[in-house]
Formats: C-alpha cells, structure tokens, sequence
C-alpha cells in the first residue's frame, strides 16, 4: 500500500479536487474474490461506530491509526533493536523473550510512525494510513484488466465505509467516472441521509445485520439495531434498483438461533439478496498484534449449528422452497444440506 | 483455518485413505485394471531397444546416417520383442508391463555402464534393471559407442571458455550449472508430428509420395544421388519398419485370440489384430483405427529417438474429429465407449517413463517428467473456434483418470466459447493442476512476426511444456541452453567467481562490489556477466547446430514432414529449405536476480541503511547472524506484485537478454527466443549459487519461470500476471513462453461462482497476452501431510512446471520448494 505522507497530510480537500479528498485506509486487498461481484479490489476504511465482539478486523475499528506489533516476526532486540532506538517518546521498551513491548498510552503516533518505518522485518505494521481518493483509484485501476472480465470492480469496506463519507464519496464518484463498477460493504449504522448519498454511487451493497433483536444487538455490537433496520428499509424503499445483499454473521451462541427470525424478515425484502456468514475464528490473531483480548474465547460454530440457522431460515422465509441470492447452495438442495456441498473439515 | 474445503482429488484420496472404494474405478473394470500398478511404482529400464539399435549400427558404419538409422529401426522392429497388456484395446508396447523404461545408448552410451549401476538408487527419478539386462549394457552396447556418442563430441568440440560454464569436470560428465546445454539429454527438442497426415494417407500413402521423389531424382547429378537418395531411401525403410512392427503386433493378437477363452475378449483380441494389420499402414477410416494408428506412430517415434521428455500428441481434439464425428452418426461410437478408448491410450502413455540418465537431465526432468501434451481448444487455420465434442470429452476424461496423464494443454483465445472455459475451469480446479493454459493471443502474432503464415500459425499444437508447434514449418530439433543469471549476479559481486567453485573465475572480472558508488556501478557489473553467460549460451547452440546432424537422424519423423520430405533433407539436418528454426535460451532466476537487484538498489544506494561490504559479509555468512541484513534486504520491493520498481528491474532484465537475441540469433539462422520455462532446473540451479541479496539463502532453489519468489508475492495472483505484463518488451519479438505458476486453495474457487471467478482470471490472462498460465489447486496442509505420510499420499498430483507430478515422487527440496511458494487463500 501506499503511504501517504503522514507528516505533510494532504492539502485541503478543494485543491485536488475530489481525487485529493484523504481517507484513513487499513488495508487494500487485491484480487479479492468474496466482497461482490467478480473480482475485485477492496479497500478497508478505518474507524466503525459498533464494536462487535466477534470482529475479524479489530484494526479497523478505530479511527485513529494504531501500531500493531507481530512478535513472531521481529528479530529480537539484540540483533536489532531499532524500534527501541526510534520511538521518540518511550512508548517502545525491552519486553520478554528479547522482544520490544508498546506502551499504548505513551504512544502518539508520532510523525512517519518511527517504529514502523524502522523495524526491518515488518514486525511493526501501523493500521491506517491517510491516502488520497485519487491514490485509491490509481491502485485499482492498475487492476482494472481483472475487473473488467469478472464483472468485479472496487469495493468499499471497513470498518465502516459511511464513518468516511466525504472520502467514500470522492472515491466512488472517481470510480464512476473511470468506468468501474463499485460495492461496499456497510454496517448501517449513519443517518440516512449519509447512507443515501454514498448509496447512490454504488452498484451493489452488503448491508451487515447482526441481531433482530434490538437488546441482544446491543449487548453483542455496542450498538442499537433499531436505525440500522430502519435504515435498510428507507435504503430498500429509496433505491430500489441497487443490488442489495444483507449478511449475518452466524456467531456461535449468541445469534445463531435466530436463522427463523432473519427467515421472516427476509421475506418481507423479496429481491434482496440474504447471506449468512460461517463465524470464523482468522480474525483471532490481530487481537494479539493489537495487544487485545479476543472476546470470543475458543467458541466454534459446530456443523450442526450452522445446519440448524440455515434450516430455521429457510422454513420462515416461504415455502415455494425459493431462496434469496446469496443462500448458501448446499442448504437449498436438500435437508441433508451437505449432500451437493464440497466436503467440509472441521 | 476450521473450515477448509477440498479439492475433488483432495477427497478423493479422503474416501481412499479412510478405507473406502475409489470413486473413479467403478464402472471402469478395465481402465482400473490397467492403472492399478502404475502409480508410485519404480520403473524398470528395457534394453531391448537399445541392444537392437546397436548391433544394427556396428554394422551399418560408414554408409549415409539417415539410412543406417532406418536399417537400426527396421532391425528393432523386426527383433524386439512384442507384447500386449491384458485388458488394454491398443496394441503397441516399447517395454515389459508396468512402468518402463528404454535407453538410447546413441545419447549417452559412453557411461551408461556406469550409469546402470547408480540408476536405481538416485534420488532424482530412480529406475530397476536386471542384472542380465545390465550386463548387456555393459559388455555390449556401452563399448560400442564409447567415443562416438554426440556427448562426447559435444565436450570436445566446445571453445574452453564456454566449456568452463557447461562442465565442471574434464568428461563433461558433471554439470556446471551455469550455462547447461541440454542437446545432450534428448536428440531432439520438444516435437509434435503431423499425426493427421497419417491418419489421411497412411504411412503407405506417404511412402507412395517418397517414391515419387526418389524416383524423380536426377541419376546423373551427384548430390542429389549422395545426399537425396539415402534420405528417400531411409524414409521408406523406416515406413516398412513400422508397417513390419504393426503386423507382428497384429499377429500376436491373433494368436493370442487363439488362446482366450473368454468370448468377450476373443473378439475383442480378433478386432485388434484386424485394425493393426490395416493402420497405419493404410489411412485410417474409423475412430478406433485413428487412434490405434496414431498410438502405433508415436510410439514408434520413442524407438526412433528420444524427444524431449517424450513426444506430444498434438491437436488430438481436432484431427481424430472427423473420425469420431462419422462414427458417430454411424452408430459406431459413443461418447463412453471413446472415453474408454482415449483412457486406454493414457493407460498406455502412463506405463512409459522418459528416462534421463545423465544426472543434470534427471535433476531437470525431476518426478519422471513427461510433457506429450494433448493439446484442446482454440482457433482452426481460419481463425474460427476450434472447440469441439471431443475438446470437452478430453477435459472430461482429465476430470476422472485417476493417473496424472495425459499432459493437457488448452489453447485459449479472445473467442473462447464460455461453455468451453468453464469446463477447463471446472477441470482445473479439480487439483492435478490440468489443464495448463496457453494463449493463443500471444502465440499467434509471434509465430506470424517470425515468418509463419496466418493459416499454419492458427494451427500451432501445443508441444511438451509450453512450446508452440507448426508440425509442417518448425524445422529446428537441437536442445537448447539453460542459463543460471542468478550465477551471473553472484559472479557480478564477487569478480566474476563463485563461492562454489572457489578461485576460479568463471566470468568477467568487474571488481570489488565494495567499490561501487551507485546502483549503474553494479548494474553494469551485472550486464557484463550477464552478456557473458548469454553469449556463452549463443556459443553452445552455433557448436550444436552444427554437431548435431552428424549424430541424429529421424527417417520416420522426416517422412511426416512437408518440407523435409520435399527437399530430401532429414529433420536433424542444421537448415531445411523453407523451414522456420525456433530455438529457445532458458532464463532462470529471473524474480531471484531482479529482487536482489531491487534490494541493493533500494536499500544501498538509494537509503543507504546498508553498505555493500555489511551486504557482502552477510552473503559471506548466509546471513547466519545476519538476520537483521536479511531482514532490510527482504523488505525491498519485490517482482510479482505489480509494482513498478521490482517490475522495471525485471523488464530491464527482459530487455538486455532479447535485445541480445534480435542481434546474435541471425547469425546462427535461427530463432533462438528468450524463455522462462525452467522445468525443475531451478532447483538444481539454485544448489550452484550461494546466497543472494533478496534474502533467499544459499543453495536454495530459484524463483521459478516468471513466477515471483517463493513466498514474495503479497498482492495475489493477478498481481503476478500484471508483474509479467509489465516486464515483457512488447516492442521486440524474441521471445517466448513465459511460465507462470499459481497456486491456489480450492477454498478460493468454491462452487459455481469460483468456477465463475476463475473464467474471468483466464480471460484476464488472455488479455493480458501473457504465453503460458497453470495452476496448482492444492491445499497447504495436503502438501504437508503428504511430505509426512508419503505412503498415504502416493498418488497426490501436483503441478511443478510445465508438467503434473506426484508428490511424493519429488526430492525433499521440490516438496519444500512447492509448499514455500505462497499459497493465495481466499480469506
Ligand atoms: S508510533 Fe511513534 S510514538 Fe508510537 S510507538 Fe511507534 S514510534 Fe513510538
Ligand atoms: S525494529 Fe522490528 S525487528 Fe527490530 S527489534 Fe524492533 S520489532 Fe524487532
């Protein structure tokens, strides 16, 4: 990635048009092939208002940029350590094992982010970087060969894309003019006018749902699902010719009875994609980068479980056995549910 | 990772492993039987070949070559012993059952006495010979051609210094392994014959033409009676030789039906003996007699010589069509019973092993390589789609043969039928790495820049690894040469030697590194090794232009081509009027060189975190206590992620090698394009060169093709195809395929949508006009697994190069070299 500098910050929004309008990214991920359509270039914006606990990117949900720091990749201090030497303000010191601990209240981030910019092995990474719309738009492009034959294009994800939307807009409105086709990927949580505009310059959207349940939202995100529902349909109501898929997360114990209950509530969206998500647990070893506990403990989503959400919702969503996009294939074939599906290993 | 989805071989090894029946076999009684010992099995090497070869030659000396190589092949086909595999419907066979092998004592029979000996033993490709077997090679055949075999002439006839970079000892027995030749391991270079020709006239109907020439020679002009007459002569023994081997099959049938007493196969047995006494002799008129005819020629043409890594099958999908077509509608063949017909065929090709005896031909050829590419897809001479019923019936049978044959290639184009797309996508994320790819956007205008026209261009066959093939107009047969540019960056920093070879300067002398002042300092270091190793490989292909027609001869090969056949020339001849002479130099190393060049470019002269002489000391030490250097240099831009620091580098690379070619290759004749098609030499390649400035320690394998370092790739697989845009000199033309390896978990190409995804990667890549794209769909934890518990996992199947392998056949350094290459998840 990119790295705008951190030091002179970018001019103001008007000099540059919208290509200079800045945004904090976490992460550009290419040739992804599970965020929309085709394949696709997606940029993780930094910062989200909901703090799930399950999150499988936990450096995306500040608003700051924060470093993060990867043990198993640093040389120890003996043999190297720069980070020790660089950090101006003390917040880097000798740990255990010969390995730098961080400080995180001492921790500014400071100006090039010395510790990064130092290590050698990239042990030190620093979520968030400001880029440019313009620099989002250019590293896309240079993909732009995959995107054209996939029907892929850019996606937008995050964190929250709508926390952004000055930049999310820019790089949108760039997007369309460059000719790509553009999705992101939201957890709904804005006013509706924020999510309106960025919407509009979208050809298919994700729309995160993690609970119906308004107190059980709450305890599991931080946040309360009443706008995000409400947000949906006004969405639904407003733009009815974006493509809209909602996906739930299916965590272990916490929501993953409620496969009737996203059943019934799908089948008031008819031409809305649905797509639960299998809770995994890849998103566990960030937590450790960012000096974090992971909320999840071991927890696992048995097979059974996953069988029963996806039955639940099929039974309340209707019976002419006709599933929304999305709707993992295995369950629509069959009770059995695995009979059609690759073999799974647990 | 808890949730992992497997390949369709990944479970099908599953269900084996956990004690149930392997899906493929049922309903296939006789395919099954006929695989049931190939896989994992040790070959055994036959001498019957070789032992009739040579005693014809001991008595042939002195009389025209081409003809002497006839009289040897009649002699072969009239004495070897004929045999027919239970079962199979095909008859034709070079060895005992099983895996076998042959020996082609004209290569290397100077020191295949001691070659037998350590044959079964070598880690690279072992093979058994009985000890009566060995014995005729050693008081026979090797004293016969001791001191006329083309290796030995070839070591002689090369100027010292090039020689230096080819061998390592005084008998040219030892690889070098910096510039190799590989002329040596095979009389020919990857080749595909004009099977249709025999399928439409028969080898009778092209004797009838080499009559005519004969006949039409003028008795009173001397070259033409010289020269022309022993060709016509050879070419029309060698066509009775294979009429004369066909019919003792066909009569061993026949008297094998005698003996059945199973009515089925009595019949079936009659049948044969019937097909085999008319092909391919005379034209063939049904599906079954195509593909009996065609299997008779190309194993005929095993006898005649060894073809790199045995011969291709070509355009299968398009010249059996027509046969398949009318029998068809005939009523005389279905699609099940052609499956099994095309399944006796790779049951047949399974049971061959290409033997490479020499040591550096084994460790190229690693996991018995084979590359008789069946070739699917594409354009017809008229620019139309090509693909067919069969295109999908061949990709069918990948699908379900159990065994890693045939070597499929498709040629995709910008008018690829999606139906035919999703069927190679369908088929390749099945895991055995098949069918590789191979553009036709790119292979066409090339072979039209260098002389073809439209018509023979659109109708290339794809040939062993990623060669393109115009059976009627390539003229040019002789190996060519492996180049180590990793040896040359080496050599750039440290005064034109290498620590492995101690004192001894092996290229230029551009000083000290620790006297360079700025990256063009070291870059002009690098050219001049560079220009060095290439010129020594431009050396190498004048010498064995040259040598190779006093050696080589293929009577039967030549009688299948247009243009040897018109101007009475044997195919090993060095120029053959009208022909077109496509020869390749082999770039290897090419992410190792451009990533260390990227490293000391960013890191020493343009940062200055590091000094030459700290980096040189770290190489000195294999960064053992060095990490810390290892760790600046590594994290330097690397090729295969799309960024143009690393990029430009590589292209710069590209640039010098081809530009070198468009001057030097004309004055051979000949196209000599720049490749990067390393089979497995990088990793014998990689055991010659000590560490190198990207990070990677010494002796370690290579990058491999135009792939990125192992495990440098960050960015994905579309990022790798954009580096190899980015670096090819689109203005010039010497060039040729780029081999490009990508790995993916069957997890990032689940279901219809993956196969979905993976369509639009290949349309991408046709785009892109990139040559050559394969991929390994294959599980991290399988290939481990499989490394721990090799017996469990005898017949997982890889891609390596150009060809699919099984695993646990390859070196403990090949394994480690296929788990390390990075592994693109879908997470
Ligand atoms: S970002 Fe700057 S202040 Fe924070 S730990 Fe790193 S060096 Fe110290
Ligand atoms: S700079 Fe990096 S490698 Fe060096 S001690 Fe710090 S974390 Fe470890």
């Amino acid at each position: 990635m990119r790295r705008a500098g951190n030091g002179s910050g970018p001019g103001p929004a008007g000099v540059g048009g919208l290509a200079g309008v800045p945004g904090l990214v976490a992460n550009v991920q290419h040739f992804s092939l599970h965020d929309g359509p085709g394949i696709r270039t997606t940029v993780f914006l930094k910062g989200c208002p909901l703090r799930c606990r399950w999150c499988a990117n936990p450096e995306t949900q500040s608003f700051r940029p924060e470093p993060g720091f990867d043990r198993g990749r640093c040389l120890g201090l003996k043999k190297c350590g720069e980070c020790l030497r660089a950090c101006p303000e003390g917040a880097v010191s000798a740990g255990a094992d010969d390995r730098p601990d961080l400080d995180r209240k001492k921790c500014v981030r400071c100006a090039f982010f010395a510790c990064r910019n130092k290590c050698p092995t990239g042990a030190w990474k620093v979520f968030g970087d400001l880029m440019t719309a313009g620099e989002v738009l250019e590293i896309t492009l240079g993909e732009t060969v995959f995107h054209q034959r996939s029907g892929g294009g850019l996606t937008l994800s995050g964190g929250e894309p709508l926390a952004q939307p000055e930049f999310s807009r820019a790089v949108l409105a760039l997007a369309g003019q460059a000719g790509l086709r553009t999705a992101a990927e939201t957890c709904g949580c804005a006013d509706f006018g924020t999510l309106g505009m960025v919407a509009g310059g979208l050809d298919f959207l994700y729309y995160d749902l993690k609970s119906l349940d308004r107190a059980r939202h709450f305890e599991l995100t931080g946040g309360d699902n009443a706008p995000i529902v409400g947000n949906l349909l006004k969405l639904r109501a407003s733009l009815p010719g974006l493509r809209l898929t909602v996906r739930t997360p299916v965590i272990p114990g916490l929501n993953s009875d409620e496969g009737p209950a996203f059943g019934s509530f799908m089948r008031e969206l008819p031409g809305v994609g649905y797509e639960p998500l299998r809770y995994h647990r890849l998103g566990g070893g960030k937590y450790r980068l960012l000096g974090r506990e992971y909320g999840m403990g071991d927890a696992k989503l048995g097979p059974e479980t996953w069988r029963e959400f996806l039955e639940g919702f099929r039974r309340t969503y209707g019976g002419d056995g006709r599933l929304p996009d999305g709707f993992p294939a295995a369950a629509a074939a069959g009770s059995s549910g695995e009979k059609n599906s690759p073999p799974v290993r647990h | 990772m808890d949730r992992t989805v497997l390949s369709p071989q990944e479970t099908r090894l599953d269900i084996i492993n956990s004690g149930g029946p392997d899906p493929f076999l049922a309903g296939r009684a006789r395919v099954s039987a006929l695989v049931k010992n190939t896989a994992g099995q040790k070959p055994v090497i036959d001498v019957e070949r070789a032992l009739w070869f040579t005693r014809s030659m001991r008595e042939t000396e002195g009389r025209p070559l081409p003809l002497r190589w006839a009289l040897a092949l009649y002699n072969v086909a009239k004495n070897m012993t004929v045999r027919l595999a239970e079962g199979q419907l095909l008859l034709g066979r070079v060895g005992p059952p099983g895996r076998h092998c042959i020996l082609y004592p004209e290569l290397d029979g100077d020191f295949l006495d001691l070659a037998v000996g350590t044959l079964p033993d070598r880690p690279n490709s072992p093979a058994d010979i009985s000890p009566e077997d060995a014995r005729l090679v050693i008081d026979e055949i090797a004293p016969y051609w001791r001191g006329r075999t083309y290796h030995e002439a070839l070591s002689l006839a090369l100027p010292e210094d090039v020689r230096r970079l080819t061998y390592a000892d005084p008998a040219g027995l030892v690889s070098r392994f910096v510039v190799n030749e590989t002329s040596s391991f095979r009389s020919s270079i990857q080749w595909v014959h004009d099977y249709e020709c025999v399928l439409k006239l028969g080898f009778r109907g092209l004797s009838e033409i080499a009559a005519a020439r004969l006949a039409g020679l003028d008795p009173l002009d001397p070259v033409q009676q010289t020269e022309r007459r022993p060709f016509y002569e050879a070419v029309l023994t060698a066509a009775e030789a294979v009429r004369l081997w066909a019919g003792r099959h066909a009569d061993l049938a026949a008297e094998t039906a005698s003996r059945e007493s199973d009515p089925v196969r009595r019949a079936e047995l009659l049948e044969m003996a019937a097909i085999a006494r008319k092909v391919p002799w005379e034209p063939a008129g049904t599906f079954r007699e195509a593909v009996q005819s065609q299997w008779f020629t190309q194993l005929f043409s095993r006898l005649e010589q060894k073809t790199g890594t045995i011969i291709s099958n070509g355009r299968m999908d398009q010249y059996l069509y027509p046969y398949y077509a009318r029998d068809k509608e005939l009523g005389l063949a279905d699609e099940d019973g052609a499956l099994e017909l095309l399944e006796c065929v790779w049951a047949g090709l399974s049971e061959f092993v290409d033997l490479y005896v020499s040591p550096a031909g084994g460790a190229f050829n690693e996991g018995y390589a084979h590359w008789e590419a069946v070739t699917v897809g594409g354009q017809k001479s008229d620019g139309s789609d090509a693909t067919n019923e069969l295109s999908h019936l061949f990709l069918r049978s990948k699908r379900e043969f159990p065994l890693h044959y045939p070597d499929l290639a498709a040629r995709v184009h910008s008018r690829s039928p999606a139906s035919f797309l999703r069927d190679v996508a369908e088929t390749i994320k099945d895991g055995s790495g098949f069918p590789k790819l191979i553009n036709d956007e790119e292979v066409v205008p090339l072979l039209v820049g260098k002389g073809a026209t439209f018509a023979e261009a659109l109708d290339y066959a794809v040939s062993g690894c990623t060669e393109a093939r115009m059976p009627n107009r390539d003229t040019f047969t002789s190996g060519g040469s492996y180049i180590n540019f990793a040896a040359a960056l080496e050599m750039a920093l440290r005064d034109g030697r290498m620590v492995k070879y101690g004192d001894a300067r092996l290229g230029e002398a551009t000083g000290d590194p620790r006297g360079f002042k700025t990256y063009d300092d070291l870059w002009e270091a690098y050219q001049k090794q560079h220009v060095c190793l290439l010129r020594a490989a431009f050396v190498q292909q004048a010498v064995v232009n040259k040598l190779r027609a006093r050696h080589f001869a293929q009577p039967m090969g030549s009688l299948l081509h247009d243009l040897a056949l018109k101007h009475g020339r044997d195919l090993h001849q060095e120029h053959i009027p009208e022909g077109l002479d496509f020869g390749y130099v082999e770039f290897i190393g090419y992410a190792t060189v451009a990533d260390s060049l990227a490293a000391l470019k960013k890191k020493v002269f343009e940062e200055g975190v590091l000094g030459m002489a700290e980096v040189m000391e770290a190489l000195d030490h294999n960064f053992s206590g060095y990490e810390k250097v290892r760790a600046i240099l590594g994290s330097a831009p690397c090729y295969g992620n799309n960024d143009p620091y690393a990029d430009s580098i590589a292209k710069k690379l590209d640039r010098v090698s081809v530009e070198f070619s468009a001057k030097y290759a004309g004055s051979l004749g000949v196209n000599l394009d720049i490749r990067y098609v390393p089979f497995t030499s990088h990793v014998p390649f990689g055991r010659a060169v000590s560490a190198t400035p990207n990070g990677r320690g010494a002796w370690l394998p290579l990058s491999d093709g135009a792939s990125a370092s192992q495990g440098a790739d960050k960015k994905g697989p579309a990022a790798v195809l954009l580096s190899n845009f980015n670096s090819k000199n689109m203005d010039l033309s010497a060039r040729a395929a780029r081999m490009i390896n990508i790995k993916l978990t069957p997890g990032c190409l689940e279901g219809d949508e993956g196969t979905e995804k993976l369509v639009s990667f290949i349309r991408a890549f046709v785009d892109l006009k990139l040559w050559h794209v394969q991929f390994n769909v294959i599980n991290q934890q399988t290939l481990l697994a499989a490394q721990k518990n090799p017996d469990k996992y005898r017949d997982l199947i890889v891609r390596i190069a150009g060809y699919s392998a099984y695993f646990t056949d390859l070196s403990a350094d090949l394994q480690n070299d296929l788990i390390a290459r990075s592994s693109h998840g879908s997470v």
